[in-house]
């Protein structure tokens, strides 16, 4: 049998412009998501300990969005908004766009992470009636976007994050 | 009883015979099936949709939203002695039309194919004339449609050679469908489904280079068929790469831009139609065989639905053999006796624009309203020149399980049958292929017209 | 085929050079630009053109394929894939013409009797329905009991009601628009002479060429078919029945203008229109002419 003649077989040799186009906005779209979850979690948090109300949350959840520069004119739809409605600045838009770049540059293992994180805003009775409910579904999000990250720094770049123990420095002697 | 096999089903059904029993090669398939029971294969099916999901394994019409391929995972089963036949037939027919290219676009032209319909068809590039592809390939990836009369006569329904699409909705159908129902392939020798080796080699056998540097052309990931596009660069190991990361140089080579420094390209395995539009230069670049295009330009003639019918023709002039497989009879509308035939006979016969793909531009008529029927009659008469005509076949159905209502019913379906042409004029036909699944009350069988996929495994 | 048979004629030929220019101008770079010209005189018993002689060209230039199509026309593919964003098409050349067109015997309608080759000329095409125009076919024909009888008065109903109007009507103007707004140009008065003629059960079709003694622009006249001289012409839009043959340069036949444009095709680029302009000439006292005669054409517009 005559050996198979081969090519050069290496997907990932060249950062090609798209690879990188694709690879910045990955990054974006993720920190918006990973941005937007925090405050929903923080105020949802807060809102937990301090025993207020869902309106209340959703007051105060228009203000955090308006310094970020979203701006939500109902109210009473702030939550659902920044969660899942807003076209751009929604946790649930923006994974969905990072998982679109993800498609591109990831590995399978990164898009099936992302696609997780997207599930859990896609489940049936998803929007949260309290703020409790709030803070569930965002720590819940935030604990998958955490295993994105993972993959990231693991699996696909090969960086093991190192602990600060472990990071070479120069010392002076004398 | 799943599945209800005391009253008689349709007559041409993959998996029961006439009577109602199932079919030998069927049996362990459907044990399996009987012994999950609804419920479990109901789970199961949602189990496979969110693994889908999960994978992004999906056909975007709308790049907004998230789609994944509509897919039935219960396997069609094709027998090993059906398959041989197949399997020779298309490497016959992919032969042929190779060998018609080359005639004419480099050839005496002998005219298998009257002129007026030859130059008339869209995919014809003038400016092909004398060129010669690299090793005389021109038909790199054939896709072929076949549908399955009963008794292991197939029949081909219409050709696919600029950029045949579907490989990778059956290998990962059936990846899927094997991790989340393992059952299924219980009793079963499955003729593996690898493409990888015969690709490599048919990319390395086109260029003069040792280990020559391969990328694969995408239209970009909003594109419908994205998912195939990452899905063969990674199996294939080569750079998925867009319109804008290619360049020709000042030397005429195709190059690859990158951060880390450009790269020059040998071949392109191309999944994109209007060349031009994406790399400008590139149509000059591979008419001065400074690149390698897969497929190669020009293919797109033989892609005509008017053409099709010589294709018979091509077998018995280049192989001087007698095709092995049937195609649909068809109509040629420009002569008068045909025209006549066909305005009487309208309510039996499918209607095709002669450029249409993609299920787009098919009329079944027998499946049509009057009122319809009786319009398209009318552009027929003003317009024969549009279409071509065949007949209404009755091919064949398969089970395909509702998950909602938790029922098998029968749909129709086709196999799309995919094979690669190497540079040393080898024929590798991938065993299996896509079975694409109609819609309810419907005989278009395609993904861009809405209907859903099967894996096909053939079996020993 | 039957129709090209015809019958006696004066072997009288006038030779006669042509020359055809048309720009396009599109609003952005076009990439590939890919056109079917039947701009190449027709051979028949009216007509012959000289060997060697016609020819097209494109600029810029493009790849080209020659070819008859199902009818008998000369159709010249070129598909230009230089980026452009101005194409001009231009068709020079020598046609021998016939001084007078043939003696015709009439035939009574009754005994017309066409075989399967016409039907495709009876019936309803793209912008020519007889349908639509039957009940105005009927009252113009009137009386007429012969082939010629009723050609003749079609083609006088259409010169004398239909007037010539441009502006009005485009290339998708069918038979029926124009009997309903009773205006067009040379194009839509043959349409609605051809629907006439159908309707009434004779076949008609379609030609595209120039009128030699005035050019400037492509003319449009339509051609019957008579059960045994063959095609023979007509002009609705001068209300002529008996051409002149060194009058009419005929470029191309089908079953309407929808199948036989002079160019059609098609174009790949980002922008959305393009402007055209076109014009013809004819000579009767040269020897040669070229491209750059044709070319010339375009200075001053």
């Amino acid at each position: 049998m005559v050996e198979p003649r081969s090519i050069s077989v290496s997907p990932d040799r060249w950062l090609t412009d798209s690879r990188v186009y694709n690879l910045i906005w990955l990054g974006r779209w993720l920190e918006r998501a990973d941005n937007i979850a925090r405050v929903v979690n923080t105020f949802a948090r807060m809102a937990v300990e301090n025993g207020t109300d869902m309106l209340t949350l959703q007051q105060s959840l228009v203000n955090a969005a308006a310094i970020r520069g979203i701006q939500i004119d109902d109210e009473q739809q702030s939550l659902a908004m920044l969660l899942k409605n807003h076209g751009a600045s929604s946790i649930y838009h923006s994974l969905h766009t990072a998982r679109s770049n993800a498609t591109h540059v990831g590995t399978i293992e990164l898009i099936r992470a992302i696609s997780e994180t997207v599930m859990t805003l896609e489940r049936d009775g998803a929007m949260p009636s309290s703020p409790l409910d709030a803070l569930l579904l965002t720590n819940e999000i935030l604990e998958r976007m955490e295993n994105v990250y993972k993959i990231i720094d693991d699996s696909w770049f090969h960086q093991e994050a190192l602990s600060e123990e472990e990071v070479y420095r120069r010392f002076v002697q004398q | 009883m799943l599945i209800d096999t005391t009253t008689p089903m349709h007559v041409l059904n993959e998996c029961l015979a006439a009577d109602g029993s199932v079919k030998p090669v069927y049996r362990n398939l459907m044990n399996s099936v009987e012994s999950l029971g609804v419920e479990e294969l109901q789970r199961r099916w949602s189990v496979a949709k969110e693994q889908a999901a999960l994978d992004a394994f999906t056909f975007m019409l709308d790049p907004r939203e998230f789609r994944t391929v509509p897919t039935d995972w219960m396997p069609r089963l094709i027998p090993e002695q059906d398959w041989e036949v197949i399997s020779r037939g298309v490497a016959q027919r992919l032969k042929a039309i190779n060998r018609f290219l080359l005639e004419l676009y480099c050839g005496e032209q002998e005219e298998v194919v009257p002129p007026d319909v030859m130059y008339s068809c869209q995919y014809y590039n003038p400016e092909l004339q004398d060129f010669r592809p690299a090793r005389d390939v021109f038909v790199h990836v054939y896709g072929i449609d076949l549908v399955h009369m009963g008794e292991g006569r197939y029949v081909i329904l219409e050709d696919n050679l600029r950029i045949p699409s579907g490989i990778s909705y059956q290998m990962k159908s059936t990846e899927i469908g094997m991790d989340v129902l393992p059952e299924m392939t219980a009793g079963y020798d499955i003729v593996p489904y690898d493409i990888r080796a015969a690709y490599h080699e048919m990319f390395a056998s086109l260029c003069d280079t040792p280990d020559p540097v391969c990328v694969l052309l995408t239209d970009s990931k909003y594109g419908s068929a994205f998912f195939e596009h990452r899905y063969l660069s990674e199996l294939l190991g080569i750079p998925l790469v867009e319109g804008s990361d290619l360049y020709v140089g000042d030397n005429g080579r195709v190059w690859g831009r990158a951060m880390d420094g450009d790269f020059e390209v040998d071949l392109v395995y191309r999944r994109v139609e209007d060349l031009e539009l994406f790399v400008p230069g590139l149509t000059e670049a591979y008419l001065d065989h400074k690149v390698v295009l897969v497929n190669a330009m020009g293919t797109g003639a033989c892609d005509d639905k008017l053409v099709f019918l010589w294709v018979p023709d091509m077998i018995e002039r280049y192989l001087g053999e007698n095709a092995i497989l049937e195609q649909a009879v068809s109509y040629d509308l420009r002569l008068p006796a045909n025209r006549e035939y066909v305005l009487q006979n309208l309510d039996s016969l499918v209607l095709k624009t002669r450029q249409g793909y993609g299920g787009l531009g098919v009329f079944i008529l027998p499946d049509l309203d009057k009122g319809y029927r009786s319009r398209l009659a009318q552009q027929l008469i003003e317009q024969p020149q549009v279409f071509i005509a065949q007949e209404t076949l009755d091919f064949s159905r398969h089970l395909v399980f509702d998950e909602l209502n938790g029922e098998f019913e029968e749909r129709y379906i086709d196999l799309r049958v995919f094979a690669v042409q190497n540079g040393n004029g080898e024929v590798t036909v991938f065993p299996g292929g896509l079975t694409r699944v109609s819609e309810a009350n419907s005989r278009v069988t395609n993904n861009s017209s809405g209907g859903s996929c099967k894996p096909s495994w053939v079996v020993r | 085929m039957q129709t090209e048979l015809g019958g006696p004629l004066t072997r009288e030929l006038v030779p006669v050079h042509y020359a055809y220019v048309a720009r396009y101008a599109y609003s952005d770079i076009v990439v590939q630009n890919d056109n079917f010209l039947r701009l190449s005189p027709f051979d028949d018993r009216y007509q012959t053109p000289a060997d060697g002689c016609c020819d097209v060209a494109t600029f810029p230039a493009g790849r080209r394929i020659t070819y008859p199509d199902r009818l008998g026309n000369v159709v010249n593919r070129v598909r230009v894939t230089f980026p452009h964003q101005e194409l001009i098409i231009v068709a020079t050349g020598l046609v021998l013409l016939n001084e007078r067109g043939p003696a015709v015997d009439d035939a009574p309608l009754p005994t017309l009797n066409y075989g399967l080759e016409a039907q495709e000329f009876l019936t309803a095409s793209h912008l020519v329905d007889p349908e639509s125009v039957r009940i105005i076919a009927q009252e113009a024909a009137g009386n007429a009991t012969t082939l010629l009888e009723t050609v003749g008065s079609v083609v006088g109903w259409v010169h004398e009601n239909i007037r010539y109007e441009r502006g009005n009507t485009s290339v998708n103007t069918t038979a029926a628009d124009v009997l309903s707004s009773m205006t067009g140009v040379c194009q839509d008065m043959t349409h609605l002479g051809m629907g006439m003629l159908r309707a009434q059960g004779i076949p008609a079709r379609y030609v595209s060429g120039l009128l030699t003694h005035q050019p400037g622009e492509t003319h449009a006249w339509l051609e019957f078919l008579h059960p045994t001289q063959g095609w023979l012409p007509a002009d609705p839009t001068r209300g002529l029945t008996e051409l002149n043959g060194t009058d009419y340069l005929k470029f191309a036949v089908g079953r309407d203008y929808s199948e036989v444009p002079p160019v059609t095709g098609s174009f790949v680029s980002k922008g959305e229109g393009w402007l055209n302009f076109t014009t013809a000439a004819v000579f009767f006292d040269r020897q040669t002419v070229s491209v750059d005669d044709a070319l010339a054409l375009l200075d001053g517009s």
